[in-house]
């Protein structure tokens, strides 16, 4: 429930109290790089990715640099191997044949490993469901506190039975991911996370809303911030997390938007991934292969 | 127990004159002015050289042979008064004392209590006189009890705007905060900026943050005892006063003069008032205001019998728009009666209700929408009973049960309308203790207070009960079996025997060596991993998963008064272990969450200091300085490679300042300076990407490892009387301060973030740390303050 105290907290940033922020100079300790591997996959037939990248200094603000020559292969429980290629620096891809279009269907197991000059890394995910959108709503809302007035969606979809099920939706406009950390929105079941035990639900409101991009209240050129306007396309997808995977991505969010906490900021706490050395050092990163299901709509 | 209470009464046998005939002086100590009665007041034998300190309720009792004495009664502040005392039989002497001040305009009268700091037992104790608590310049000119009390040595804050504080590196849940004898839940509106007690309603404050006696019990650190105004029993008062974000008013009257008295006191901030014309249509309907009421009352039965009832009633409230609304607050009530046995046997029973509870609500519609509240009830019965033996031995005894009630969380969601309830189960505990102390002087040199708690505590249904697997150390540990109980039916019982000692030795005159050890236990927990504790944060009972916390502490002074007792030094060496500290995984998942006891870690904490403190206590400038040097530490399996690591309230250096320099009889100035080391934080080293987001990473995995800058703040404020006069009925004073006089940008925390705004593909992503301030400038104040009396 961590999520529904930050909205709360966020609101008092809104009524402008008192509080300010600015950039200052920290020294950080040193630390060795560590393998970082950006490995989500889905279900699709389409090209698949993997990028291995080394961490580097908190502010070093250059590219990660890639971490090149490594044998990337991918296994589903069909016995099927999936060998990803170097197109580039630290990129490995697949791409699909004729006669296999995709790595594989849902309840299927999926082995990665990475071979980097003898030194092996391994990881596992399962492929599992994603419900379908039934509808995206759209509304025209008078102002509110912390809302302009405009056009605004909200997505229907039931989350699939059984507990533990869980999410990534993603919203694209005009084919663009919104991208920014508070943007994110992942769902445990239909709410927010593990606590809560709600099973087989709509998604709850404030999850159907997550979908409205989040405007910038101090970037000049976003002065109209009102989310979507006519002729706009919203695409949404919910992609398919294994649990492990959610947990990953509710301590990244959480860690990239501690600072919306202020005075109730939690500690830093690094992130786990599933990605597992042989040789026994933390490893960076998740490895997901998800099911994707979409819906999209023009903005009337 | 029963040995123990033996070896008591054989102790204090040990007395010469024990068992001779003796007569009993006893009474109340008043203010004469209000009728209110003084704690810690002395009556003092001048022939004998024995004497009697008033207890909380103003009463007092010396036996002694019989004969004629002259009985000195003597506080700080007020004129001595001398009796002369024809003792033949045992005598009630109610007192009622003079305010030198009035009489003696600006010189203070030296009186015997002046050397309290020195001669008295207590160690580790602080009293703040609410008057020096008024004098102190505040944020925005509120009167501030606990933000004062940061101003002496070993109590300080994470941060402005913090809830509550930290007592020789405890944590806040460590202390008990008791306002009329009922606990306090949360301290602070507006989160830390201001605390829930209203001065105009306040007689006494006394933190204790080491050597608490054993009639004091259920929290680790320190105890802040709060004691309301009675009210006054002679005349019609009104106290009240105009600020930028409250309003109080108080009236104090007689029900029937000299018998019965009420006190009713308010405050309200007005933040939202004003601002409700300037706010946008968007803002329309947001609710932002805290208020509070404090009510007592008493009456005077007979010589024999005195009943209290008090209340306290704060909440603060936030609500926005129609969509969401958030409220908190505590409400206490206390009944007292207080029976004299006899001359010698002070007896008060107290029975009181405690709550603290938060609501918020989402979504104005009924097929959307969200509520969820959480609260922490209890019922207590304390007997408490002082035997006045003779004047070498004050033996206490008693006890406290309470009843508990947690509501963790009771939540309940509706989608589209369908509706899910993600409530926990309430759990239950029945807390209890017994103790005896007694105070006993050995001659003219030492004096002795000691004491054993037995303290008891018993986790019920109804309810399920857990039990967790292992995990690896940090990691969540899953529930292997759940077992259900019903209503009152045991899960857990935990004993812990709390033996408590403070010694003093007399150097001389004007000085004093004095030291302690206390053991403690605290069965409640707050569940809270944030950098300031949130309105939210969860009580937790000891439970089958969780140990109650334990610590033993040490502490070592040396007092010392200089020219006649102008200068107050005290300094105190204190060493504090403990044991069963709850702490949380990475990811913990701490609110609704009904396997929350699988998610929590348990560690150890030491903490060490000293302290100094030097106080100048007469003439036109008076003030004191005081510096804490002092560590405080954690160890808990899975956090920091199970390394020891500064606690998140380890500041090394802590440095107060406080002057007040009265000019004239129209003009007063005060000020204050705070120095305090940076609290710790943990930093990330690296960064590294995921889907196009900047992920921060602590690859050293340490948990604390580098300071945020230090902190300090100057304030200054002055008072004007325009017209003082003794007699005069209405008395107003304008109260100017500043708050941040050198607009220091403190920080309360550093944070990581990446470059705001939408992050483009292919371009680098820069990242950046951040300072968060709470105040940022210089905040000037203007308030106005009113004393009517009939």
């Amino acid at each position: 429930m961590a999520i529904i105290r930050n909205s709360i907290l966020a609101l008092f940033a809104v009524l402008g109290f008192m509080h300010c922020t600015d950039p200052i100079d920290v020294e950080l300790d040193s630390a060795e790089s560590l393998l970082a591997v950006d490995a989500w996959l889905d279900n699709l037939p389409q090209e698949q990715t993997i990028y291995l990248t080394w961490s580097q200094p908190y502010f070093d603000a250059t590219t990660s640099a890639p971490v090149t020559d490594a044998i990337v292969e991918v296994t589903n429980s069909g016995g099927t191997a999936f060998a990803f290629t170097e197109v580039e620096a630290g990129v490995y891809r697949w791409s699909p044949r004729p006669e296999v279009s995709s790595l594989g269907e849902e309840g299927m197991n999926f082995q990665l490993s990475i071979d980097l000059g003898g030194r092996l890394y391994t990881s596992q995910s399962t492929l599992q469901g994603s419900p379908a959108i039934d509808e995206i709503r759209q509304e025209f809302r008078d102002d509110e506190i912390g809302r302009e007035d405009g056009i605004w969606t909200e997505f229907f979809a039931r989350d699939l039975p059984g507990l533990g099920n869980t999410y990534w939706i993603k919203t694209f406009k005009n084919g663009a991911f919104l991208n920014k950390p508070d943007e994110i929105n992942i769902a445990y079941d239909a709410a927010f996370d593990a606590g809560a035990q709600i099973d087989g639900l709509i998604f709850i409101p404030p999850i159907r809303e997550f979908i409205n991009p989040i405007p910038d209240p101090d970037d000049d050129a976003d002065l109209d911030p009102a989310p979507w306007s006519p002729g706009d396309n919203i695409r949404v997808e919910i992609h398919s997390l294994n649990k492990e995977v959610f947990f990953f991505m509710e301590t990244l969010r959480d860690q990239i938007l501690n600072g919306n906490n202020g005075i109730f900021a939690t500690p830093l706490v690094n992130t786990r991934g599933n990605v597992i050395s042989q040789s026994g050092e933390t490893v960076l990163g998740v490895f997901n292969v998800a099911s994707i299901s979409s819906l999209e709509a023009t903005i009337e | 127990m029963k040995h123990i209470i033996s070896f008591i009464l054989l102790l204090a046998m040990v007395h010469p004159t024990f068992g001779q005939d003796r007569t009993t002086l006893s009474g109340y100590i008043k203010d004469g002015s209000s009728g209110e009665t003084l704690i810690g007041a002395t009556a003092y034998i001048k022939e004998l050289g024995v004497g009697s300190t008033s207890n909380e309720y103003g009463f007092y009792s010396i036996s002694v042979e019989p004969g004629t004495y002259t009985i000195e009664y003597s506080y700080l502040g007020f004129e001595t008064l001398s009796r002369q005392v024809d003792l033949t039989e045992n005598q009630t002497v109610d007192i009622e004392m003079g305010d030198a001040a009035e009489i003696l305009e600006e010189v203070v009268v030296v009186s015997e209590a002046e050397d309290q700091n020195v001669t008295d037992l207590e160690m580790s104790v602080n009293k703040l006189d609410i008057n020096t608590i008024k004098s102190i310049p505040t944020l925005l000119g509120e009167v501030e009890i606990i933000r004062a009390l940061q101003l002496l040595p070993g109590i300080t804050t994470v941060g402005e705007g913090a809830t509550g504080f930290n007592v020789r590196g405890g944590s806040i849940d460590q202390n008990l905060v008791l306002l009329d004898e009922a606990p306090v839940y949360n301290s602070s509106h507006l989160f830390g900026f201001f605390s829930v007690f209203n001065p105009d309603a306040v007689k006494d404050v006394k933190l204790y943050k080491g050597g608490i006696p054993s009639r004091y019990g259920g929290r680790l650190s320190s105890i802040l005892d709060v004691r309301m105004k009675e009210g006054n029993s002679k005349k019609f008062t009104m106290n009240g006063g105009i600020g930028l974000i409250f309003s109080r008013l108080s009236i104090e009257a007689p029900l029937i003069k000299n018998k019965a008295s009420f006190i009713v006191a308010g405050r309200r901030s007005y933040i939202d008032v004003l601002a409700q014309p300037f706010l946008n249509d968007d803002l329309d309907g947001s609710v932002l205001n805290f208020y509070d009421l404090t009510l007592k009352g008493n009456y005077n039965i007979n010589e024999r019998n005195r009943v209290f009832v008090s209340g306290y009633f704060g909440r603060d409230n936030f609500g926005f728009g129609e969509d969401a609304g958030f409220n908190w607050g505590n409400s206490t009530g206390t009944l007292r009666w207080n029976h004299l046995f006899s001359d010698r046997l002070f007896s008060n029973i107290t029975f009181y209700y405690s709550d603290y509870d938060y609501k918020l609500s989402f979504g104005a519609e009924a097929t959307n929408s969200f509520d969820w509240d959480a609260s922490i009830v209890n019922y207590s019965v304390k007997p408490e009973l002082t035997y006045f033996l003779n004047p070498n031995n004050v033996i206490r005894f008693g006890g406290q049960a309470i009843a508990y009630e947690f509501e963790p969380g009771r939540a309940v969601g509706v989608s589209e309308g369908e509706v899910s309830d993600i409530s926990l189960d309430k759990r239950y505990a029945i807390e209890g203790g017994v103790y005896l102390e007694n105070e006993q002087d050995f001659g003219e040199k030492w004096s002795l207070n000691y004491g054993l708690r037995l303290s008891y505590f018993n986790y019920t249904g109804k309810g399920d009960a857990f039990e967790f697997g292992d995990a690896p150390a940090g990691f969540r540990r899953p529930i292997t079996s759940t077992t259900y109980f019903d209503q009152w039916e045991s899960i857990e019982t935990y004993t812990n025997l709390e033996p408590r000692l403070s010694v003093k030795y007399q150097l001389n005159p004007v000085s004093s060596l004095k030291a302690s050890y206390m053991r403690t236990a605290q069965y409640l927990h707050l569940i809270s991993n944030t950098t300031a504790s949130t309105p939210v944060d969860v009580w937790l009972p000891s439970t089958n998963n969780i140990a109650p916390q334990t610590a033993d502490q040490v502490a070592a002074g040396y007092f010392r008064n200089f020219q006649d007792n102008t200068y107050e030094l005290s300094t105190e060496l204190y060493y504090k272990k403990m044991n069963n500290l709850v702490d949380y995984i990475d990811g913990a998942d701490l609110l609704l969450n009904p396997a929350i006891e699988g998610d929590l870690l348990v560690g150890e904490g030491r903490a060490y200091g000293w302290e100094v403190m030097l106080k100048k206590t007469k003439g036109r400038l008076g003030g004191w300085g005081s510096y804490t040097l002092a560590r405080s530490e954690r160890q808990v399996p899975g956090i920091n490679a199970s390394e020891w690591y500064p606690s998140r309230f380890d500041q090394l250096h802590n440095l107060t300042l406080s002057l007040f320099y009265e000019l004239n009889k129209k003009w007063s100035f005060s000020s204050t300076f705070t120095y305090l080391s940076g609290t710790p934080t943990t930093f990330a080293t690296s960064r590294f990407e995921q889907q196009g987001y900047v992920v921060p990473h602590n690859a050293n995995d340490v948990r604390n490892n580098v300071r945020i800058p230090d902190y300090h703040r100057l304030d200054i404020a002055a008072t004007w009387v325009p017209g003082r006069k003794p007699d005069k009925k209405w008395q107003g004073e304008w109260v100017f301060s500043i708050y941040n006089l050198y607009q220091r940008r403190n920080a309360f925390s550093v944070y990581f973030r990446q470059q705001e705004g939408r992050v483009l593909a292919d371009q680098p992503t820069n990242t950046e740390a951040i300072r968060l301030s709470v105040v940022g400038s210089m905040i000037p104040s203007i308030s106005y303050n009113f004393k009517f009396n009939q």
